[in-house]
């Protein structure tokens, strides 16, 4: 049978073969190129992937490149009608699976390009997933960052715990520790004339702006003690108040605040009570709520604080917590309680340290191998 | 938390709040509310009958629902609060700010 096919002049077959041979030696260059070439400095996703795509598509005649699904990115111009597409899905950690796909004008991908595409895909997934693992740990350093930005803040705005107002007749002690996402707990005290004031208040919110406004709110007490000691607590709540609600009106963000005052001359001890829990009284091994008789401040203005009276006798504690103390839970996730608080507090023995210590221990007991959620305080007054 | 809308009383639109309304809730309530009142409605109210815990964060984004719907001359109505939640509107003295609708 006669042959049909005719031989190539030898020329013609030396010069496909040394262009072959150029187009190996450049895919090879290239393929160096991209893993080799050093790393682009930012960690960006979109100049991690580019920094890819541009050393790829010089080797493999690409017009565009298209990342779709957990991730998205697109280079050059879209080729959706091109002959040669070729796409590859690839699993993100925590984010799902993206779709990578190549575009070619020119011509179809033959097998050796779709190995080569297969490479650089991989290539770009692990890009994305550095970036998306950088992002995460930024992210995380942030909110570190602002967490330990809210707990300077606080820790800025309260008294020296160890510097306890002189007053006769009565001991004290506080404890304010905040949650790793702080809560707007505080507390304040100051002796004024020979008598005692002292404040504990919640801010509701949590981090910066609880913390923020935890700080203005107790530059507002100490103005209101200065500003108000010839009246009373509820002149002080008031006072709070009004401050509150021209600033914060726009906001839902209120403050349950408790403000004391304990006169030694005739050991009158007078609470104003606006929307804080809990507080309790304990007079011979019983314990009693001294309840809120108005809303946070903040809520709603014109609800007039009215404030309780007591004549102390020697013995007597006085105890307020926040809420974050009664709710802390255990490791079953049992909340701490009001109940068992009440009921510990009765019972007590010992100076306002003793005593605040031993609640501490019984929490920290309680909450042991659980993370405390919200800022914790408490406040005691022992009299004697 | 689960958290509905009901739109079938057009005068006062509902939400229906079930389990736990804390921090890890509010932006949900808060968009579900803000959502409400942008569509016109002035009063809303939300059904806390299944609520199990609420939290100063959840209490707040309550004030501040309440606020803006007596901005716009309505009402925020409290229907039927569960027991821990009535022990917490009560405890803060919250009871006089809201409206509380018992079923």
């Amino acid at each position: 049978m006669a042959t049909t096919t005719e031989a190539a002049p030898p020329s013609a077959a030396l010069d496909s073969l040394t262009s072959a041979l150029i187009d190996a030696n450049d895919r090879l260059l290239g393929l160096l190129a991209l893993i080799t070439d050093e790393a682009p400095t930012s960690l960006d996703n979109d100049v991690l992937i580019t920094a890819i795509v541009e050393r790829a598509a010089p080797i493999l005649e690409l017009d565009h490149v298209a990342v779709t699904g957990a991730a998205r990115y697109s280079w050059g111009e879209a080729a959706d009608d091109a002959p040669g597409r070729w796409s590859s899905t690839h699993t993100i950690p925590d984010q799902g699976e993206a779709e990578i796909t190549f575009f070619r004008r020119s011509a179809r991908f033959d097998t050796g390009d779709t190995k080569l595409l297969g490479a650089v895909a991989k290539l770009i997934s692990n890009a994305v997933t550095t970036a998306r693992m950088h992002r995460a740990a930024m992210d995380q350093a942030m909110m570190a960052k602002e967490h330990a930005t809210a707990a300077r803040i606080t820790t800025a705005a309260l008294p020296d715990p160890d510097k306890v107002p002189d007053v006769d007749g009565v001991t004290v002690f506080a404890n304010l520790v905040p949650a790793r996402n702080t809560g707007g707990d505080l507390y304040a005290w100051r002796e004024i004339d020979g008598a005692l004031w002292f404040a504990l208040g919640d801010v509701s919110g949590k981090g910066l702006p609880a913390a923020v406004q935890m700080s203005t709110i107790t530059s507002a007490i100490e103005a209101g003690f200065r500003q108000h000691h010839h009246e009373g607590p509820d002149a002080v709540v008031d006072a709070v108040g009004r401050w509150v609600h021209t600033r914060l009106s726009e906001s839902g963000m209120f403050v349950t605040l408790a403000i004391g005052h304990f006169d030694p001359t005739n050991r009158e001890l007078t609470v104003a009570n606006s929307g804080h829990s809990p507080i309790v009284f304990r007079r011979d091994g019983a314990s009693e709520r001294i309840d809120a008789t108005a809303p946070p401040v903040g809520v709603i203005e014109g609800i007039q604080v009215i404030p309780t009276v007591i004549t102390t006798e020697p013995g007597d504690l006085l105890v307020l917590a926040t809420d974050g103390f009664t709710e802390q839970d255990n490791a079953d996730g049992e909340m701490y309680g009001e109940d068992r608080f009440d009921d510990t507090i009765a019972l007590a023995a010992g100076d306002a340290t003793t005593v605040g210590e031993m609640l501490l221990a019984e929490l920290a007991e309680h909450g042991k191998d659980r993370e405390q959620s919200d800022d914790r305080t408490l406040m005691v007054l022992h009299f004697s | 938390m689960q958290l509905v809308t009901d739109r079938k009383n057009t005068e006062r639109p509902g939400l229906v709040l079930a389990g736990r309304f804390d921090a890890f809730e509010t932006d949900a309530f808060r968009e579900a509310a803000d959502a409400l009142l942008a569509q016109g409605s002035s009063s809303i109210s939300v059904d806390m009958s299944d609520v199990i815990f609420v939290d100063s964060s959840g209490l707040s984004e309550l004030v501040r629902t309440m606020k803006h719907c007596r901005e716009a001359g309505g009402e925020l109505y409290i229907n039927s609060p569960s027991d821990p939640v009535r022990v917490i509107f009560e405890l803060t003295r919250l009871d006089a700010a809201f409206t509380i609708v018992d079923a």
